[in-house]
């Protein structure tokens, strides 16, 4: 009828809000980190959402439209290009000539706003899912 | 099959598919709610499509509240069809009465 693909909506929606915290969390964790894999100081990650269209089909021989599709999905994970902390720590091994260490630009306060952010939408997209639940109980409810 | 003796099942059969339809549209807006590049949209029930709409951001308030009122409306439309069966029921048993 089209519960499925409700239900699906919410799902990809509480999957993508999962993943964006666990961007967060890797941020936030590594926002001391100076050695990364891709050589320099740990780069803020930067996750790129994209939509999955809902799409309505006309049936022909009926008035009634098919759903199909539908959803939010991480399209990929970029690099935040903004610069780089530069903070005198003379005594940290990876200091260069004048002192300076480059740190990671992770912004605490930013990923922590980010944090509850990403949790009020789990529990928006959770609140989507249960209303879909609860409009199937409903149909079964009918006898 | 029952909306043939009935016409107002056959209206709250169809009034159900597009309540699924706006829950789907409804979802669909806030699974996207942080998604920049997506445009809000709402369930036209004469269409029976999505159409975008003119303030293109999503408030999630907003959709959770109208995903409340259709889930509360759908609500109602099972509870009349349920009204409806009852009906064909007492007629179809106790007609002899």
């Amino acid at each position: 009828m089209g519960f499925r693909e409700a239900i699906g909506i919410s799902y990809s929606g509480i999957k993508s809000s999962l993943e964006q915290v666990e961007i967060a969390s890797s941020n936030l964790a590594n926002s001391l980190s100076t050695r990364s894999v891709d050589g320099g100081p740990y780069r803020r990650r930067v996750a790129v959402l994209e939509e999955v269209p809902l799409q309505f089909q006309k049936e022909l021989d009926k008035a009634t439209t098919r759903l199909s599709g539908g959803g939010v999905r991480v399209r990929e994970i970029q690099y935040d290009p903004s610069p780089l902390q530069r903070v005198y720590q003379p005594g940290h091994p990876d200091a260069d000539g004048e002192g300076f260490v480059q740190l990671p630009n992770v912004r605490h306060s930013e990923e922590v706003v980010n944090l509850l952010y990403y949790s009020r939408l789990y529990e928006a997209n959770l609140t989507a899912y249960n209303s879909v639940k609860g409009m199937v109980r409903d149909t079964l409810q009918i006898q | 099959m029952s909306e043939y003796f009935d016409p107002v099942v056959a209206r709250i059969k169809a009034e159900m598919k597009l309540s699924i339809a706006a829950q789907a549209v409804y979802n669909q807006n806030i699974a996207n709610a942080n998604n920049p590049s997506y445009v809000a949209k709402d369930f036209d029930r004469i269409l029976q499509r999505a159409v975008e709409r003119q303030k293109s951001q999503v408030v999630l308030e907003d959709e959770l509240q109208a995903l409340g009122v259709n889930a509360a409306q759908y609500t109602t439309l099972t509870r009349l069809m349920n009204f409806k069966m009852n009906v064909a029921r007492t007629i179809a048993t106790q007609g002899r009465r």
